[in-house]
């Protein structure tokens, strides 16, 4: 497993043959810290690490992911950006180590992964990084 | 793809679900429901739940979840 110690993964199935999984599909974790989404092959143990996943925007937390089989897009963002922030509203806010609270820009982001190319089911898990397409959202 | 229309994330904002009969994802939070079509980027509001309907804000007070009855292709809050 390529991370640890964080409590706030987003975790979804890609309930679809895509490379890095299998037949069946694939445990997506789109780990925000880092703008990374990893691909666990259920069966192979093996995982398969998409970067620059978020652009612009790494040290998420506490964002929130999505599969849509229909449309082969996993839609994934959200977040805080420190885990400190005030709950119920539209803007987080970092507490510095004085308690001073400091606004930070309200997290509405979004982002889609789909899978770029045809799964090989005979290739399997021989996947190229960063063979995904991702949408940013707003400007 | 535009921004959601609050705030998203674990613990303190809205948490995604996705449809699948549609293909859409679900946006639920702060007493609104919204639907995302991941293909064209667009967003539709649609009618807003109970009033009661826990909302996703934490601290230590009720909070609220989604997930999808995938059989029925229903939601549940």
């Amino acid at each position: 497993m390529p991370i640890t110690n964080y409590l706030t993964a987003a975790l979804s199935w890609w309930d679809s043959p895509i490379a890095g999984g299998n037949d069946e599909g694939a445990l997506a974790w789109y780990f925000g810290s880092t703008g990374v989404i990893y691909l666990l092959n259920p069966l192979t143990k093996a995982w398969t690490a998409h970067s620059g996943m978020t652009p612009g925007r790494v040290g998420i937390y506490h964002r929130v992911s999505a599969f849509s089989k229909k449309h082969q897009r996993l839609v994934y963002g959200g977040g805080a950006t420190v885990p400190a922030h005030r709950p119920g509203s539209s803007t987080s806010w970092i507490e510095t180590a004085k308690t001073v609270q400091i606004a930070v820009p309200d997290n509405r982001k979004l982002w889609a992964m789909q899978s770029a190319r045809q799964y090989d089911r005979n290739a399997r898990c021989s996947v190229s990084h960063r063979h995904v397409a991702w949408r940013k959202s707003g400007s | 793809m535009p921004g959601a229309p609050f705030h998203i994330g674990m613990w303190h904002g809205g948490n995604l679900v996705a449809d699948e009969p549609t293909g859409n994802v679900h946006l639920i939070g702060f007493g609104q429901h919204h639907t995302l079509n991941p293909v064209t980027a667009t967003w539709t509001r649609l009618a807003d739940p109970p009033a009661d309907l826990l909302t996703p804000i934490g601290q230590g007070k009720p909070g609220g979840f989604a997930g999808l009855l995938d059989t029925v292709g229903d939601r549940v809050h």
